[in-house]
């Protein structure tokens, strides 16, 4: 087998895996060992991949000394900035159903399964990326 | 204009500025980083990487689990 298709084969088990999970969570209730458990088990991958990647990872990244300069990712500090202070304004601000976080607007996406479905895989996704970039 | 709607409209806001700039930041000759950037460039100091790593541990515990 070739490395691409190993590396196919990887990617499709490993998405095969994911979606496995995230309808798995989207069947469970926070608060609860189930819950608890396939949280448990995507934490548990992510670390076991970071763990096996650690001592291969390059640690020095070339940096383009033009995408250096503020500009290139200072609106991604100031969206950040803006999230951080409505999430805050809206936390000690009541009641919470006019001023919701982003933990109630999450809880009120997440009445559909398929939606909470989308975010587990989404949060695995995103875990991968991190990893694997 | 009620406190409701204008946290909706806020909340709005920013998501639409998150994908708006996700998508400036993938057009050709574009002067924002891209998040796929901005990572690479977390990850060359080890301790920020980790702190993404709990970060988005939490991030699933918090939601998922409790």
């Amino acid at each position: 087998m070739t490395d691409r298709a190993r590396h196919r084969a990887t990617a499709v088990v490993g998405l095969g895996a994911a979606i496995g999970l995230s309808a798995w969570a989207a069947a469970t209730v926070p608060f609860t060992p189930g819950a608890d458990t396939v949280t448990a088990i995507g934490i548990g991958l992510v670390a076991l991949e970071v763990a096996v990647r650690w001592r291969r990872r390059v640690l020095v990244v070339g940096v383009d000394p033009d995408q250096a300069a503020p500009a290139r990712w200072w609106p991604w500090l100031a969206l950040a900035a803006a999230l951080l202070a409505l999430e805050l304004a809206s936390f000690f601000s009541g009641p919470r159903v006019d001023h919701p976080t982003i933990s109630s607007l999450y809880d009120s996406a997440t009445r559909w399964r398929a939606v909470k479905a989308a975010f587990f895989l989404g949060w695995l996704c995103l875990g991968a990326a991190l990893v694997r970039s | 204009m009620s406190a409701q709607a204008l946290s909706d409209a806020l909340w709005g806001m920013l998501a639409a500025g998150g994908v708006a700039a996700v998508a400036v930041s993938h057009l050709a000759g574009a002067h924002l980083e891209r998040i796929s950037a901005l990572v690479r460039r977390v990850e060359a100091n080890r301790a920020a990487y980790v702190c993404v790593i709990v970060s988005w541990m939490w991030v699933g515990w918090h939601f998922f689990a409790r």
